[in-house]
């Protein structure tokens, strides 16, 4: 792994001298496989502001050989590959076996600027745009490769997220074992999705039975990801989202909660519920939420039968 | 120094210094072979890292005025019984109330006098704010019976087109950690892994 690591940031940091030249999408899915293999510790803190409103969380990491363990409160947390495992409590693990990632969005394009330091640490500067447009900066830390700074921006240029490391060191303490105990997710047949197989940009990678008696589809497009969870029934969204705020979408009204890492959307359509939970920007959201089911009630004979027969 | 265990003295600096990235790679190297294998260093390590934790978080706590030593929730437990609070306001009434002697018993005495009104014989808590109203003739019984009549398939025809809505199915929590668990087999899940929010709605 160090060897291609150490070519992969070789090639970055002689752009960098060279010149800064845009350069193919794939790599920008080896950098991000890097990111995720890279060792280090540390605190840090994330923030998304829309709308004028901001949600600023943080979160302490060690992440070592792909899996990184969180502290959430007095707890731990142990995610990666497709798990998660709340020290203490096995009722909170859970296990997903999963197709391949998403391919890259060939819109992506990655290009290499200045070399700076952060944190007191040499790191290099990377740009991804897309269709020309400024989409993420990344402070990549040349020694590890970890992400130490990364700003995420909307449609028009705004920052719309914003994460650094506050306290960063190159080396994590092993990972205790544990046993695979978690709940594995039951992996649906792409054609019996609910709900469409592609949404603005992003292409449904796999789709799961559950939870909640429903089906939760999983869509990425190489950088930005986000699940669509599809329940049977209406929900009182008062009760689910208390801080939620309305959020209109093409005429159509939507609850949605902004949180430091990811953002919300949930709504009511005839028959069944729909939450979104992802880290895509704004403008991809709308994007998406145009090709899905749209919120609405169901016909007045519907509730009628729905209430007497169920 | 005495009755400090040296050695724990030690790995306690150690591992602090670790938290801090001060060691050298050795050192570094050092502290994990500690941490190998060893469920009591383990053990001593998170605890160090949660005093840290605290100790950063102290600045940062918001503590609200009833939850002072002298501020008690008062009227808040009315509204509790009553179920007038919000989710996030009952969760903080529940909290309080689990750690305050005076609130926990204030709330029992308001929740048996509320049972105590609703047993006595012919009366509803409904009765309790009306006025009893004076006899009526025939015809403005049937007339007020007619109204009721009226009124009950109006209100059935609200609530079957209506309908109230169901207790939720499912939570954030819950489908958040679903996301977080499969968005972690996708590359770049490093770049923004979960966070714990500290601003306020």
């Amino acid at each position: 792994m160090m060897p291609r690591r150490l070519a992969i940031l070789g090639s970055l940091v002689a752009a960098t001298i060279i010149i800064a030249t845009p350069a193919v999408a794939d790599e920008l899915g080896d950098y991000l496989e890097e990111a995720d293999q890279a060792t280090y510790s540390g605190r840090r803190v994330v923030r998304t502001t829309w709308d004028g409103l901001e949600r600023m969380g943080f979160v302490d990491v060690e992440q070592l050989a792909g899996m990184a363990m969180v502290s959430v409160g007095q707890s731990y947390m142990m995610v990666g590959d497709g798990k998660i495992h709340a020290l203490g409590s096995p009722n909170a693990a859970l296990s997903y076996v999963h197709d391949s990632p998403a391919p890259v969005d060939h819109d992506y394009r990655v290009a290499m600027g200045d070399t700076t330091t952060h944190l007191g640490r040499s790191a290099a500067v990377m740009e991804i745009s897309e269709s020309g447009v400024l989409r993420m900066r990344m402070l990549v830390d040349t020694d590890t490769s970890a992400p130490l700074e990364t700003e995420v921006f909307d449609g028009e240029g705004n920052l719309f997220r914003y994460s650094t490391m506050v306290e960063f060191s190159p080396s994590a303490p092993a990972m205790d074992d544990y046993e695979d105990e978690g709940e594995y997710q039951m992996m649906v047949p792409l054609d019996e999705a609910l709900v469409p197989a592609v949404a603005g940009r992003y292409g449904m990678i796999d789709v799961y039975g559950g939870p909640a008696d429903g089906q939760q589809a999983f869509y990425g497009d190489g950088l930005f990801t986000f699940s669509l969870f599809a329940i049977d029934g209406r929900t009182d969204l008062d009760e689910v989202a208390a801080n939620g705020r309305i959020w209109t979408v093409s005429g159509f009204d939507y609850v949605r909660v902004v949180a430091p890492a990811e953002v919300w959307v949930l709504w009511n359509a005839p028959g069944s519920t729909y939450a979104l939970v992802g880290d895509l920007p704004p403008d991809h959201l709308e994007e998406v939420l145009i090709d899905l089911p749209r919120p609405g009630q169901p016909n007045w004979f519907s509730r009628v039968w729905a209430r007497l027969f169920g | 120094m005495a009755g400090v265990n040296p050695l724990a003295f030690r790995r306690e600096e150690l591992f602090s210094a670790f938290l801090d990235g001060e060691l050298s790679a050795e050192e570094a190297e050092l502290v994990n072979e500690l941490l190998h294998g060893d469920k009591e260093a383990m053990e001593e390590y998170r605890g160090v890292q949660q005093v840290r934790r605290a100790l950063r978080m102290l600045p940062e706590l918001e503590i609200p005025g009833w939850l002072l030593p002298d501020g008690h929730l008062g009227e808040l437990l009315s509204a509790y019984l009553d179920g007038e609070l919000s989710t996030a306001e009952q969760r903080q009434v529940s909290d309080h109330v689990v750690g305050c002697v005076q609130c926990r018993g204030e709330l029992h005495d308001l929740d048996r006098a509320r049972i105590a009104i609703r047993s006595l014989p012919g009366v509803d808590t409904g009765q309790l704010d009306t006025i009893p109203a004076p006899p009526a003739s025939r015809s403005r019984r049937l007339a007020v019976a007619g109204s009721i009549g009226i009124a009950a398939a109006v209100a059935l025809f609200f609530a079957l087109s209506l309908g109230s809505q169901p207790e939720p199915a499912f939570s954030l929590d819950e489908l958040g950690n679903h996301h977080i668990a499969r968005a972690s087999a996708e590359p770049g899940f490093a770049v923004f892994p979960p966070a714990i929010e500290v601003s306020g709605p």
